[in-house]
């Protein structure tokens, strides 16, 4: 598993090169300037540098990647689905970047951002492995006891 | 505070000026606690949301997500000492050790959080 930017957590100058990966990305898909959606920054300016290192809106979509520190030797990619305010649908994907997620996330976010593809069918599109995937969709029923 | 709990940000006759939620999710699991107000949630709110979120969890649940409420807690904290957030803002924070998703969500909608005093003051009057 070849990850890239490995120590993006630890050096502020690999995370902006890592942040300007997921934006040529997206301008590559889109084919228009991609900006943050989230700000990402402390009303004083600080950068936060905590691994939500890129989002963007799209027609009315919303992208957020969170990217992990990587320890895994097989792919991880997982996305979920939420409501922001209520009205624009947003897709929360969690990923160790690797060469082998790179070629997977343009497909992801060219379907979810352009091709306007819905939830259910993107999670078609994650990698299979147990370890690396889990069902999270749509609003479920809320389990909350303490049943074992 | 207590009268947060009854408003559901979500209704258009509620679109306040500083609108938000924090969230304990997982696959099989979704409360919260939203804020829609017309200032903007101190660090002390914020904080009594996160406890009251915790309240409406099982012992087994909050367990699950001990570590991701410290880290929500450290961010309002690390937020407030830096003048606040403008939204939109969003930060999750997964429990990585389970693989359904276990996290907690805290989602600006609209507005700020945790801004200092005298910023709100400001606020207050330019509005």
């Amino acid at each position: 598993m070849k990850h890239l930017y490995k120590n993006f957590l630890q050096d502020q100058r690999v995370y902006n090169l890592n942040e300007a990966f997921y934006k040529r990305l997206v301008e590559a898909v889109t084919g228009s300037e991609a900006f943050h959606f989230f700000r990402s920054r402390y009303a004083n300016g600080q950068k936060i540098y905590d691994g939500h290192i890129f989002s963007t809106r799209y027609e009315g979509r919303i992208l957020q990647v969170i990217q992990r520190e990587p320890d895994s030797d097989y792919p991880v990619l997982r996305a979920r689905h939420k409501k922001w305010d209520g009205q624009y649908d947003m897709l929360v994907l969690t990923l160790e970047l690797s060469e082998e997620i790179k070629l997977l996330l343009k497909k992801i976010v060219k379907a979810w951002l352009v091709e306007k593809t819905a939830f259910e069918e993107i999670s078609s599109m994650l990698p299979g492995s147990p370890m690396s995937n889990y069902e999270n969709s749509n609003p479920a029923p809320v389990v909350n006891d303490d049943g074992e | 505070m207590q009268n947060l709990q009854h408003v559901n940000p979500l209704s258009p006759m509620s679109k306040k000026e500083h609108r938000g939620r924090i969230q304990a999710q997982s696959d099989h699991l979704e409360e919260s606690v939203s804020w829609s107000q017309d200032t903007p949630p101190s660090l002390k709110q914020g904080l009594d949301m996160a406890n009251e979120l915790k309240g409406k969890l099982s012992k087994k649940e909050l367990k699950k997500r001990k570590k991701q409420f410290e880290q929500l807690e450290r961010f309002m904290k690390n937020a407030s000492e830096s003048g606040g957030i403008y939204s939109p803002e969003f930060r999750s924070f997964e429990n990585e050790d389970i693989k359904d998703g276990t996290r907690v969500d805290f989602e600006l909608w609209a507005g700020a959080f945790g801004l200092s005093l005298v910023i709100i003051i400001v606020l207050f009057f330019l509005t």
